[in-house]
């Protein structure tokens, strides 16, 4: 019998992070829908630290990130071998006032040294705070092309000059709706960084949380650009463990975070998300397993 | 597929009313989005039942099993991504049991079962039906373990026809679903023993080609089981099937996919997203039941309809007279962020949510369905002021414009809370505690 499938005429980009010192790993490059074809690019797993533990962090997290400080939490981190490292910069929120042990840029310096894995810079989630300073740990990489972010319709600007000056690639966020993702696309695009460098975060939410929109909104973007939409042609990325361990299951049992994290993250895979960053180290291992059979 | 004019041409064009539409071509036009059946009608010619009906198939059949009058229904889909539309009917999680266990842990096991309860968006659910493998390869065994979990629907798991003979004589209340093998003796038996057959095939061509057999036999009430070793061909297997069904009108695979699991809860996740009908887990942990609940429950949620919670007090947490009272619309979306942030905050609190039509807090602003008159006829109809000895309610600070018109109108001081979800544990920590 002869299998009839849908053709598509459009491409995914591909991204890259990582470089010079630092290792390089690719995602993206797709021309069907996720696994469809072979070889399909798996997605990158990365592992997620935050500069500062919060006191309201997961029961469960904090046991696992909190006891060390922030360049021992990195060393562990490393230590599961994520593909990529994604290093979360709360500190500087104002609505956070536990102190780091550093300015953001000094505490990055000491980071960088320790581990040559790619890395995802993220800030505070604030608009403005966000604006400031990711520029600045942006220049301390320069060249060692990070994936900075997030940005958004109100930062995007500075993020985007800075991404493109020292050749990083940017998160650029949206809220479940491709218009305004397609519209900040263009936006940065006109700023000097092209769709290839940008990433897309159409939101994501938790399982039982509203995970559906999320994922449909992953389909819908990924089959708009396989119909040939280069303008959402971007890779996607997914927030998966911010958002899983802050759910009231998280809360009750580690093993139900860790289920919660975990097909949280393969719904996202499903539905096409090419980077995944996760919290629990338990997860990163499980979600390895099953794409070393998958790809 | 027959377009809405088509269709009209073969009704009586009477314009009775009967069918609960004003004219015949209403009601063929209903007939064309599938929304209802030819044999609505009352006067409709028997061949032109017959005509719609053949015209109007599904891609996919739709097949029932399980209790009698308490039947189970799997596939009848139409689409191959839900925001096309939506995915119908949810997969029907099997939780495998063997025949060799005694008949004491057998029955220890059952009732576990039957008392778990998983609880989603405050609807109860139980597990669906449970599958019993004939392991003793002995039919007396097998039929007796089948009797003992008689009030779950059952997947019956057997190569030897006698085992099965023997169990389906004692399921009398239900339709069973029967896994063996697909030879003329089985085809011939499932038929007349009013069950469900799984036709298995390790690939699309050995199942449509076994599905074509079956048919031939005027039999039509089966599923396939794409006998797969991973993830991989899984989905590409299972994918392709759907499309072909879906896309090319192929009617040997027009039938529900059933995916074995084992104990593997990753993988029965991946065949939540795609594609099964009927998904076998060799797993009783209640946390993965309810993570997969979960998923099956968001993932097989109707996009076109907004989720809605109902308006009314929510206690989050053991709120007293001092507690916060929080306000926000009835979008669960919403509602959800809004309760996750107040579980994380530890501060019990009253979280009011008005009858907004299921719109987020900006979009029924707009559509002035949250409104200050709304919101005050939702703190005067919750009884809210009985539970606080205060009277500050704290508003979302994307509406911060409705502070001065809500304070007048409900006598309440309202206080402009933070625009975004996750901030609110700092506004409570902040302003409350
Ligand atoms: S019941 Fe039949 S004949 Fe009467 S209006 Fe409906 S379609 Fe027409």
């Amino acid at each position: 019998m002869e299998v009839i499938r849908a053709e598509y005429k459009g491409k995914i980009c591909t991204l890259h992070v990582g470089g010079m010192k630092r290792q390089t790993v690719s995602c993206g490059g797709h021309t069907s829908p996720p696994f469809l074809s072979t070889p399909y690019q798996r997605p990158l797993l990365a592992l997620e630290v935050y500069d500062v533990i919060l006191p309201d962090q997961n029961q469960y997290l904090k046991k696992i990130w909190s006891a060390e400080d922030f360049i021992s939490r990195i060393k562990k981190a490393e230590s599961y071998s994520p593909d990529v490292l994604c290093l979360r910069f709360i500190s500087a929120s104002p609505d956070v006032n536990i102190a780091a042990e550093g300015q953001p840029a000094e505490l990055l310096i000491q980071a960088k040294a320790v581990t040559d894995l790619p890395l995802i810079i993220t800030g505070c989630g604030d608009n403005t705070k966000d604006e400031e300073m990711l520029p600045l740990l942006s220049d301390e990489m320069k060249d060692e092309n990070v994936l900075l972010g997030v940005a958004t319709e109100e930062n995007y600007r500075m993020l985007a000059v800075s991404c493109s000056v020292n050749d990083h690639s940017l998160i650029a966020e949206t809220p479940l709706d491709l218009s305004l993702a397609k519209q900040l696309n263009i936006l940065i695009q006109n700023m000097g960084l092209p769709v290839e460098r940008i990433v897309m975060h159409h939101a994501t939410a938790a399982l039982g949380y509203g995970l559906e929109y999320c994922y449909s909104i992953l389909e819908k973007s990924r089959l708009a650009a396989l119909e040939g939409d280069h303008m959402l042609s971007s890779v996607m990325l997914n927030f998966v463990g911010q958002e899983s361990w802050k759910t009231r299951e998280a809360q009750k049992s580690e093993q139900l975070g860790i289920n919660w994290e975990t097909v949280t993250a393969l719904a996202y895979i499903e539905g096409g998300a090419d980077i995944i960053v996760l919290d629990h180290p338990e997860c990163l291992i499980r979600l390895r397993a099953l794409l070393d059979q998958w790809t | 597929m027959m377009t809405g004019l088509q269709i009209y041409n073969q009704l009586p064009k009477t314009n009775c009313r009967k069918c609960g539409f004003p004219t015949c071509l209403a009601f063929a036009m209903a007939i064309s989005q599938r929304r209802v059946s030819p044999d609505n009608c009352p006067d409709i010619s028997s061949e032109a039942e017959k005509l719609l009906s053949e015209a109007m198939r599904p891609p996919m059949n739709k097949i029932k099993f399980g209790l009698k009058h308490n039947e189970m229904e799997i596939g009848g889909e139409e689409v191959l991504y839900r925001h096309e539309r939506t995915f119908y009917h949810q997969p029907a999680l099997a939780l495998l049991l063997s025949d060799t266990v005694s008949l004491e842990e057998l029955k220890d096991a059952i009732e576990t079962i039957r008392d778990m309860d998983f609880e989603l968006l405050g609807e109860i659910f139980k597990i669906d039906m449970l599958a019993i493998k004939n392991d003793s390869r002995n039919p007396d065994i097998f039929s007796e373990c089948a009797h003992l979990a008689r009030d779950f629907p059952l997947l019956l798991i057997s190569e030897d026809i006698d085992s099965v003979r023997k169990a389906r004589s004692v399921l009398k209340d239900q339709i069973p679903i029967i896994l063996g093998d697909s030879s003329e003796e089985w085809i011939e038996f499932a038929h007349n023993a009013d069950s469900v057959l799984v036709i298995r095939g390790s690939s699309l061509d050995e199942l449509a080609q076994k599905s074509k057999q079956v048919q031939s036999h005027h039999f039509n009430n089966i599923i396939l089981y794409p006998e797969v070793k991973n993830i991989k061909e899984a989905l590409v297997t299972f994918s392709s099937s759907r499309e072909m069904a879906i896309k090319s009108n192929c009617q040997s695979l027009g039938f529900p996919l059933l995916g074995r699991a084992g104990k593997d809860l990753v993988i029965a996740a991946h065949f939540i997203c795609k594609y099964a009908g009927i998904i076998i887990l060799e797993t009783t942990d209640y946390e993965e039941l309810l993570t997969l609940m979960t998923l099956r429950f968001n993932i097989y949620s109707d996009p076109r309809k907004p989720l809605m919670m109902e308006p009314k007090l929510y206690e989050i947490g053991k709120p007293g007279e001092n507690s916060p009272v929080l306000v926000t619309t009835n979008f669960a979306l919403t509602y959800h962020m809004v309760h996750s942030e107040i579980v994380t905050s530890h501060v019990p609190c009253f979280l009011l949510i008005t009858a907004s039509d299921g719109l987020s807090v900006l979009s029924a602003w707009a559509a002035d369905k949250f409104s200050s008159e709304i919101i005050t006829k939702s703190i005067k109809n919750s009884r809210i002021e009985d539970k606080v000895s205060h009277r500050k309610i704290i508003i979302p600070g994307c509406v911060a414009s409705l502070k001065m018109k809500l304070e007048t109108e409900s006598g309440w001081e309202a206080l402009i809370g933070p625009g975004d979800a996750p901030m609110i544990p700092q506004f409570l920590k902040a302003h409350w505690v």
